[in-house]
């Protein structure tokens, strides 16, 4: 499973980018791949959705002017943050979807930024957070409904995942 | 033992039956009979004509139907494929238009080698103002070299590749072009800022900036060429305290909208870093 997941996320990794493009609103686009990340993470667990995480963010990485390896760093550390959420107890609660994107969307975003500083690349932080991640943000939230609905879809028509018991 | 005479007396009874009603026939005294046949047959005629006719109906019904039904068929198809038609020929139609507007920037300039690209990507970092085009190594384009649109300055090279560059937009907050106001010939830079958004700085205190003035390159430095057009002010922010004036610009090209562009081919920037002398000469 890990090996459709490895190749699903490049896949994804190339072709969600492409996608988020058409529902650019103020110059902003949703980040597709790490939504359906979080979504698999969800639902089916740490593991297979960090390996998505892995090779799509460094399907991203390829086609993006930025640092190699930042958007797949960044897509990794928002799965991590997301992975709070995957605790089963609370896996069936209707907004757990909702709110653990916006908690991976700020984890995205403080990578991407610390990234994109150290790369001596001028930002204005204050104005940043205005016209880029809040819009960002947002879309990621509205973006949730339908990539968790078909993440939802997918992952019902596939074998349960594996319960590791060891750790 | 029981003889059957019951077949012999029906053949003699229609028999006599059909004798009689030849001789009232003959004799004329045969129609109060049929009317009266009539009367009682007529409505079970029209019982039967009604119900033939309505499954004649329903037959002709179903063959119409499904005449209908492919009819309509046929009809979605072709509203489907004129659909497509439609949409193909509005996008050859803003695909002409955007391609005229090139042309007639070419022609604009005919010393000028432009080489026309498509844009076939964008960062997936909302962090980043690049673009990706479909030319590359293979088509000589080589890395700073200006990319334009009909409007004005889009950007410069910043990655090239055998078959795809990137494009740094002017609106990247890495970007920074010597500019000039085209009215008051004040010098200045244009930097980008976030949200896609242009800032003139380092003009001086008494030089004029005025809204609306048209803010185009300098050539200063060698990375441009002259004369290319960046924006429009659109507030000018000025401060007592500071040493500079600088103003806001709305970028003359929109790179959100950006399908097509063209390359520079023929403008080679100049490297200042190598051209300066070194301390030892």
């Amino acid at each position: 499973m890990l090996t459709v997941m490895a190749v699903a996320g490049l896949m994804a990794g190339l072709l969600l980018p492409t996608c988020a493009l058409a529902c650019r609103i103020v110059g902003v686009h949703p980040d597709l791949l790490m939504v359906v990340a979080v979504s698999w993470c969800l639902l089916r667990g740490r593991r297979e959705a960090l390996v998505f995480a892995a090779f799509g963010g460094l399907a991203a990485d390829i086609q993006s002017s930025g640092p190699l390896g930042l958007l797949t760093a960044a897509t990794i550390v928002a799965t991590l943050a997301a992975s709070i959420g995957e605790i089963n107890v609370f896996r069936t609660v209707v907004p757990l979807p909702y709110v653990t994107i916006l908690v991976a969307s700020a984890a995205y975003y403080t990578v991407t930024v610390i990234g994109v500083l150290l790369t001596g690349r001028p930002l204005e932080l204050g104005r940043l957070l205005i016209t880029s991640v809040a819009p960002a943000v947002l879309l990621n939230l509205v973006s949730m409904v339908p990539a968790h609905w078909l993440a939802q879809r997918v992952s019902g028509s596939l074998a349960p995942s594996t319960a590791d018991w060891s750790s | 033992m029981k003889t059957q005479r019951g077949p012999a007396v029906a053949l003699i009874t229609v028999l006599g039956l059909i004798l009689a009603s030849l001789v009232l026939d003959i004799v004329q005294a045969s129609n109060p009979i049929r009317d009266a046949f009539s009367y009682l047959a007529a409505p079970v005629q029209y019982g039967l004509a009604s119900a033939g006719r309505a499954i004649e109906g329903v037959t002709e019904r179903m063959r119409t139907r499904d005449a209908l039904v492919e009819e309509n068929r046929a009809l979605r198809e072709e509203n489907a494929e004129l659909r497509n038609q439609i949409v193909l020929l509005h996008e050859a139609e803003i695909e002409n238009e955007s391609l005229r507007r090139l042309l007639e920037f070419k022609r604009a300039a005919p010393s000028q080698q432009l080489l026309a690209a498509e844009v076939i990507g964008r960062d997936p970092n909302n962090l980043l103002d690049y673009i990706i085009v479909d030319r590359g190594r293979a088509d000589g384009v080589g890395r700073n070299m200006p990319v334009l649109a009909a409007d004005g300055l889009v950007g410069r090279i910043s990655d090239v590749s055998e078959n795809a560059a990137t494009v740094m937009l002017i609106t990247d907050p890495s970007s920074s072009i010597s500019a000039l106001l085209q009215r008051s010939r004040a010098t200045g830079v244009v930097q980008g800022a976030q949200g896609h958004r242009l800032v003139l700085r380092y003009v001086t205190p008494d030089s004029s900036i005025e809204l609306g003035d048209i803010v185009i390159t300098s050539g200063l430095g060698g990375n441009l060429p002259k004369r290319l057009v960046i924006g429009q002010v659109v507030e000018v922010l000025q401060s007592e305290a500071a040493m500079f004036q600088e103003a806001a610009l709305v970028p003359a090209v929109a790179a959100s909208d950006l399908e097509r562009v063209l390359i520079l081919l023929n403008f080679v920037p100049v490297d200042v870093a190598s051209e300066a002398p070194s301390a030892e000469e």
